[in-house]
């Protein structure tokens, strides 16, 4: 048993990290908060006057703002779909299956997470933009038209795929270590009760390791929804994530008031977004007790 | 039909992983190629010369200094709390856990504006220590996971056998711990040197015009409005490599499964 | 209720031979038990019937059928595993209906087949409660009704009763094999426990590194043990030395003990070049006060058990016997002559 200790004494071993996140993580967003109330400015001129101005600015319905965050999520989202279903059967395939070959394999797939996210977007817009490899093998094999954009094109296809490539290598890896966790002889009995292999795993294995699995995928969700460097490569001008549009109004257009307020939302959303995330998860493994 | 699809997926695999990977290396060795054709018409270092030229050794030497500092600092941090959540039975443990994924969950161009504004004030704009900072921001949440699942796993009572024969606790942490933790403390590294390594947005606000990083340098020739995918496939070749590397050594020494799973908490 | 025949089954791990079984046939309605220490291949011949592992050669028949190549979901066969290997994010409807669902049953049917077993089981209350609401002993029931849920022709038992607590492991013993006679399935059942092969099977087969030593009912296993290791598997054991004197009938040997002593014995299964040794069962040695006809023996130790004393008698320069005696019925103490009277005695190889 771990020995007790109160949260006071702990607060001494907790106080490097704490001083550290309060000036360089905490004081920051408090700062972006202030800002877009108005309270503050960084190169404004104006004397700092509380002011909802910006807000309302955001939230208009007519503005290019909402649509911003909107495609920020649908198209993370999607990107996470694709990446939870091939990495879920990869994994299956890693798991449950032993071949020649199988560590140079598994040592490969691993590559995309040691590759930085700008390289992995830059070669993915290399493959994908007209006369890219990619697209001259799409088009040729008629799976797309030959004039369709893959790259900065208004669905950020090309943004997925580079997420798809760089993230599913995490996500298998997270699968595999849920799946390790399964007694195998649950999938035994299956079989033995008249089940398929291929029956065994979407009705023992996937409902067993779903909870793990959703655990781990959020932040994988997360971390694209809030990404740069891929949308800043992959985008196209309009519909832009939201961290395109507040880069471009702090560095060129100056408006950092709208900078501060999308940051501001940006930010509650993916928090937001988490916390509902888990909610659902406890919830889902609350039922099944 | 099973040796058939385990041939499929595997020649699959090891195609989609290494193409994007295979192109950049074709721009980085290319000299004339033009759009239309399938291959380079000519091959050589021409990208190469021009990128170094143009700086490129700096922004290594940038790059490859701040990420160990990145990764002294931030064990140096997240160890004692690490150590307090992993070996002792808190109250308030899973709200510390969580609210140390809060980094990772809060979008970089949000902590980066504001970042911005405070060391506009301070003059900290294109300071190398203060870029490394930044850079603790998201290398600390994976530093301090990894290290705390190493002293979750080890039986408490260790630390109660050294007491008793007459340590201190923080003889106890140096002497007992740390070499206990040592798998988490690598894995843990790995991630934040990664992590700094791949640092872009950032070090883009905040460290120009003087800490140009690889990533910022190669933005040079991927942002904007045109791209040079010579130059760039150049410099992506020096990233490339040091990351295969590490992949190879990973596989060798340190099981990946582990390092995935040391970052994640059931 | 099926016949299932093993013909050259062979089973390798690396170099070492894990399972090999040359022919073996286990009749219909059979309560069939393979018996034998941790390593000896009867968890490995199991799982090659269910189609779990694949062996390295030979056949398996079911009813004339080979299923040699069939994988498991296609042989019709059931398993009731160690650790019940229960679902346990479905309760205990689910996971008994699962067999059923997965032969495409009409809902209606399984519905009243599931309670069915739910009630022979005599777990009829449990069925909508979570795995892990539920107790050992409970969950080792659902295990079984789910195996025998859907009509297999054979139900194999892993172990079934080993992560089960003493006292309920005797239990479930017993109604274990009412059930298998009143369901009339062909059960393979794999144990260390000897006592549970003896009360539960019509044939046992004892294995050892593998291969099958003695196949016979729990009767004959006990009584002609073909070798020591068999013998002292299934029970007690005596082990005088010696040679067979001569033979007295057609199943009768007198048997000079290494001391001279001549006891009379059944033959047993050994054939003249086996070397022999001669086995005695503890309970099947009499002591009486000293002074009356028979051998003669000094009790060299006496462990006081509570309800049963064990005696160690000595009666040669080389052999002891081994027995136990009611508390009440203390025939004398340490150093204290005796004599023995060898109610059943069988020739075995060494």
């Amino acid at each position: 048993m771990k020995p007790k200790v109160k949260f006071s004494v702990a607060l001494l071993y907790l106080s490097p990290v704490i001083i550290f996140y309060s000036f360089i993580f905490v004081l920051p967003l408090i700062l972006v908060f202030l800002q877009s109330f108005g309270l503050y400015s960084l190169g404004s001129t104006k004397p700092p006057k509380f002011t909802l101005e910006y807000y309302l600015k955001f939230f208009d319905l007519k503005g290019p703002y909402l649509e911003s965050l909107w495609f920020s999520f649908w198209n993370s989202a999607l990107a996470t779909v694709i990446i939870s279903i091939i990495s879920f059967f990869l994994a299956i395939f890693f798991y449950f299956v032993n071949f020649k070959g199988k560590s140079f394999i598994s040592a490969t797939y691993k590559i995309p997470l040691f590759i930085p996210y700008l390289i992995s977007a830059f070669a993915w817009w290399n493959l994908l933009s007209p006369g890219g490899y990619v697209q001259r093998l799409l088009a040729a094999a008629r799976i797309v038209n030959p004039n369709m954009l893959l790259v900065n094109d208004p669905n950020g296809i090309g943004i997925i795929v580079a997420n798809v490539w760089m993230n599913f290598p995490y996500m298998v890896l997270l699968i595999i270590g849920t799946l390790k966790m399964i007694d195998p002889t649950l999938i035994e009995a299956s079989r033995t009760l008249g089940s398929t292999f291929w029956k065994s795993v979407f009705k023992i294995v996937l409902p067993l390791s779903m909870p793990g699995f959703l655990a781990g995928s959020i932040l994988s969700f997360i971390g694209m929804f809030g990404a740069f460097s891929v949308a800043f490569i992959l985008g196209a001008s309009w519909p832009q994530y939201m961290s395109i549009s507040i880069y471009n109004d702090v560095t060129q257009f100056s408006q950092y008031g709208m900078a501060s307020v999308q940051s501001v939302v940006y930010m509650i959303s993916a928090i937001l977004i988490t916390y509902l995330y888990t909610k659902i998860i406890a919830k889902i493994q609350g039922e099944r007790k | 039909m099973k040796r058939i699809s385990i041939s499929i997926v595997s020649v699959a695999m090891v195609l989609i992983i290494f193409f994007p990977v295979f192109v950049i290396f074709e721009w980085a060795f290319s000299t004339i190629w033009y759009g239309t054709s399938l291959f380079p018409t000519q091959l050589g270092f021409r990208s190469f010369i021009q990128v170094i030229q143009a700086g490129l050794g700096k922004s290594l030497i940038l790059s490859f200094t701040i990420a160990p500092l990145v990764v002294l600092f931030s064990a140096l941090i997240s160890i004692p709390a690490a150590y307090i959540i992993g070996t002792k039975d808190i109250k308030s443990k899973k709200l510390i856990e969580n609210l140390f994924l809060i980094p990772l969950i809060v979008p970089p161009i949000v902590s980066g504006i504001g970042i911005l504004s405070i060391y506009t004030q301070l003059g900290l704009i294109g300071n190398y220590m203060a870029i490394v900072l930044v850079h603790m921001i998201g290398a600390t949440p994976y530093m301090f996971r990894s290290v705390e699942a190493s002293f979750e796993s080890i039986d408490p009572s260790i630390e109660e056998a050294a007491r008793v024969l007459g340590a201190t606790r923080l003889r106890t942490i140096l002497r007992i711990y740390l070499p206990l933790v040592t798998p988490g403390l690598l894995s843990g590294s790995v991630f934040a040197f990664s992590w700094s390594l791949n640092e872009f947005l950032l070090t883009l606000l905040l460290g120009l015009p003087n800490i140009v990083t690889l990533p910022v340098f190669l933005y040079r020739y991927v942002g904007g409005y045109y791209i040079s995918p010579g130059p760039a496939s150049a410099i992506s070749v020096f990233l490339i490599v040091p990351s295969l590397f590490i992949v190879y050594l990973m596989e060798k020494y340190i099981k990946s499964e582990y390092v995935a799973g040391a970052g994640i908490k059931g | 209720m099926s016949t299932i025949l093993i013909q050259n089954l062979k089973k390798y791990y690396g170099k070492v031979l894990a399972s090999s079984i040359e022919e073996l046939e286990i009749k219909d309605g059979e309560f069939f038990t393979l018996l034998g220490p941790s390593g000896c291949g009867k968890t490995t011949t199991l799982r090659m019937l269910a189609g779990l592992i694949p062996p390295d050669e030979g056949r398996i028949l079911i009813d004339g059928k080979d299923i040699t190549n069939f994988p498991p979901e296609k042989r019709n066969l059931t398993m009731v595993f160690q650790n019940f290997a229960l679902f346990p994010h479905m309760n205990v409807f689910d996971n008994v209906a699962f067999g059923l669902r997965m032969r495409h049953m009409p809902e209606r049917e399984i519905q009243i087949r599931v309670k069915e077993m739910l009630k022979m089981l005599r777990i009829e209350e449990l069925s909508d409660r979570r795995i892990e609401q539920i107790s050992g002993g409970q969950q080792q029931r659902v295990g079984v009704a789910r195996a025998i849920a859907p009509h297999p022709s054979v139900v194999l038992f892993d172990e079934p009763l080993s992560n089960l607590d003493a006292k309920l492991r005797e239990e479930v013993r017993y109604e274990l094999k009412e059930l298998q006679k009143k369901v009339n399935i062909t059960a393979v059942y794999v144990t260390h426990d000897q006592a549970e092969a003896m009360t539960l099977s019509d044939r046992i087969a004892i294995m050892q590194s593998g291969i099958i030593i003695q196949i016979g009912n729990p009767k004959e296993v006990y009584f002609t043990p073909v070798n020591a290791f068999v013998a002292s598997f299934v029970g007690g054991t005596n082990f005088i030395e010696g040679e067979i004197e001569k033979e007295i009938s057609q199943d009768r040997v007198l048997f000079r003990s290494i001391d001279g002593l001549l006891i009379e014995a059944r033959k047993g299964m050994v054939n003249n070049y086996d070397s022999k040794v001669l086995l005695v069962r503890p309970e099947a040695v009499e002591l009486k006060k000293s002074n009356e006809n028979g051998i003669k023996g000094t009790i060299e130790s006496k462990l006081y058990l509570g309800g049963s004393l064990e005696y160690r008698i000595r009666i040669g320069k080389n052999s002891t016997l081994k027995t136990f005696a009611s508390s009440v019925n203390d025939v004398g103490d340490v150093n204290s002559n005796v004599t023995v009277f060898i109610k059943d005695a069988v020739v075995i190889k060494s």
